[in-house]
């Protein structure tokens, strides 16, 4: 590991102008979507659950509406080879289900019905005064470690050694494997650990 | 307070401007709007962990910053409350607290084992027409609506 270098500081602060710009972007979005989702009172655990009694449809048809719209869009602009001004071409990525997929998601559905809200409802509920939002907040990051930390002590089973690398280069890319619905960081660090990995070759 | 401000919008108006949201973030950064994403890069951030995405954390504080506009500003507040009325109906604190938490600690584990959440998959990875997002979002709906039909079971109907 003497090739990797050491944490850099993290800062709210901006290094230049295009970070500042894509951080004014990132406020601005997830300000329109929170007020979205205050919007039609997703943030209530009243309507999560509501909407998975069967009581009232309007929450699957928000989500379908979305869809609808927004999944021509993002078809059509994929074949113009739409050239995006912070992320270079605009690509949308397409995985074939795995097992991964099927037990998170089952286990997702469970939480989301007992907690009645899912991690971005999580936020609003919170700034609209509801006290449990301290409850289900911190509840989340606990899920999302707990995670992280089992798939680690897993995979350090499978692959059959305890070094650093190896566990890094097959665990990064799952535990940060949002590559469909979340953040693209599963592929930045697999070559990353490529990289690392061809470093430390004998 | 904003007086024209609806009680709650309507689906039709929500849905295609969420929609229109999800491409937008795509045509600025080519990025899905997926909220448990920008929840690991928080906890990057917190833990001052190296290769944190700073945007996202912005887009974290954006979340909390837009329902408190639309929750205190252009509604009026209601103030302080649980926020789990029909659960504390049914359940005292002493029940309540112990359950939210056991919940989203299995949703946050759901969402980081399947890669997104209901954001990620169910609207952006769905939008994208990927076939394991569609995969995700099929199964987490099912086992989410099982559940709360076996909550109503274990309570009586009372739920």
């Amino acid at each position: 590991m003497s090739t990797h270098a050491g944490p850099s500081p993290v800062r709210l602060g901006a290094k230049s102008p295009k970070t500042t710009k894509l951080n004014m972007v990132g406020l601005l979005f997830g300000t329109l979507f929170g007020g979205i989702l205050a919007s039609v009172r997703l943030h209530e655990y009243d309507t999560i659950h509501a909407m998975l009694r069967l009581d009232e449809p309007d929450v699957y048809l928000l989500m379908a509406s979305a869809v609808a719209v927004s999944a021509p869009l993002l078809w059509l602009l994929e074949r113009g080879g739409m050239h995006t001004p912070f992320g270079g071409r605009l690509s949308l990525s397409r995985s074939m289900p795995e097992a991964h997929h099927l037990k998170g998601g089952a286990l997702f559905g469970v939480g989301w019905a007992i907690a009645g809200t899912c991690p971005a409802p999580a936020l609003v509920m919170l700034s609209s005064g509801a006290t449990l939002g301290l409850v289900s907040i911190p509840g989340i990051f606990v899920g999302l470690w707990l995670f992280r930390h089992n798939s680690e002590r897993q995979l350090r089973v499978e692959v059959g050694s305890g070094d650093g690398e190896h566990r890094e280069i097959h665990v990064a890319p799952l535990t940060l494997d949002l590559t469909d619905g979340g953040l693209r960081t599963g592929s930045t660090l697999a070559k990353e650990a490529d990289l690392r990995m061809t470093q430390n070759k004998p | 307070m904003i007086d024209s401000f609806p009680d709650r919008m309507a689906w039709y108006v929500a849905g295609p401007a969420l929609g229109l949201l999800i491409v937008g973030l795509f045509m600025l950064a080519n990025q899905p709007l997926g909220a448990s994403g920008a929840y690991v890069q928080m906890s990057g951030f917190v833990r001052r962990k190296s290769e944190v995405a700073v945007w996202r954390v912005w887009y974290f504080v954006g979340m909390f910053f837009g329902g408190l506009l639309v929750t205190q500003v252009f509604r009026s507040g209601r103030g302080i409350h649980s926020g789990y009325d029909a659960l504390v109906d049914v359940f005292p604190m002493s029940i309540t607290v112990p359950l939210v938490f056991a919940g989203a600690v299995i949703l946050g584990y759901g969402a980081a084992m399947a890669g997104g959440c209901t954001s990620g998959h169910g609207l952006c990875g769905t939008a994208q027409r990927s076939p394991a997002s569609v995969a995700v979002t099929v199964t987490f709906m099912a086992t989410g609506i099982a559940t709360t039909f076996i909550l109503r079971l274990l309570t009586g109907g009372a739920l």
